[in-house]
């Protein structure tokens, strides 16, 4: 893939992944084929913030834990209430963080498909 | 945070301990006023004032504790997973301690595997909506 396309995938996805994954996503667009910009423009990539704005008003319920496909907290979260708020709220810290991990691992997914 | 094998140990060791002080207090604090509204309640209903589709599963799993197999369902049947878990966990984990396997880890796994597949989530989404709305049915009342 050229410097082009590799550049503009991070100007319009950067903001999904960990700053410090960048220069490896970077590296490892280059190395890949042209064909595969066109797939890596179908990934769901989930934006931190809107999964942030889903866990302040549906982390009680789980909901920002079925999203990101981590269905085995998510029904600990809706068992619980949101393990009675204490781990929804530890979720609005976490939750960013886990996306960014999650868009990675799709990134890579279909890359390497 | 990717969740590794210890991570999973380590959650699930959390949520059974805080499941279990949590039931331990309110066996003692059932009937108390301080303990109905005080700042240990649901916090879904505290702010919108309708309940979660796990309202009454800490009721549930007290009735169940005493055998009240009519009475956990009439207050919420999450609470018969719930008791199922509480009890099961911590003896997989027990197991897994003295026997130095992976149990406890390849059924969650399996777990998300299962509940990730589009037929079964499709039944648990419904099956906790019709729970919900009997909640909202019972508050009502």
């Amino acid at each position: 893939m050229d410097v082009q396309k590799a550049d503009m995938y991070i100007a319009t996805n950067g903001k999904c992944f960990d700053g410090f994954m960048i220069p490896q996503i970077h590296e490892m667009l280059l190395q890949a084929d042209d064909s595969k910009f066109l797939q890596l423009q179908g990934a769901d990539l989930k934006d931190p913030t809107t999964m942030l704005i889903i866990s302040f008003f549906g982390g009680s319920l789980g909901i920002d834990r079925f999203m990101l496909g981590d269905t085995g907290t998510g029904l600990g979260k809706l068992l619980t209430c949101g393990g009675l708020g204490i781990w929804a709220l530890v979720d609005l810290f976490l939750i960013m963080g886990r996306t960014r991990e999650v868009n990675f691992n799709k990134f890579k997914k279909t890359l390497y498909m | 945070m990717q969740l590794t094998r210890r991570h999973i140990y380590q959650l699930l060791t959390t949520c059974m301990a805080g499941g279990w002080l949590w039931l331990v207090y309110w066996h003692y604090n059932i009937n108390t006023p301080a303990a109905e509204n005080g700042i240990l309640r649901c916090p879904f209903m505290r702010i919108t004032s309708y309940p979660c589709p796990s309202c009454g599963s800490t009721h549930a799993v007290l009735h169940l504790l005493k055998l009240e197999w009519k009475a956990a369902i009439m207050a919420n049947p999450f609470g018969y997973i719930i008791a199922l878990a509480m009890l099961g966990v911590p003896l997989i984990m027990a197991f897994d301690a003295f026997t130095r396997r992976e149990t406890l880890y390849r059924l969650y796994c399996k777990a998300e595997i299962v509940m990730k597949q589009r037929k079964t989530a499709v039944v648990l989404i419904f099956v906790t909506i019709i729970n919900w709305a009997w909640n909202l049915y019972k508050y009502s009342l």
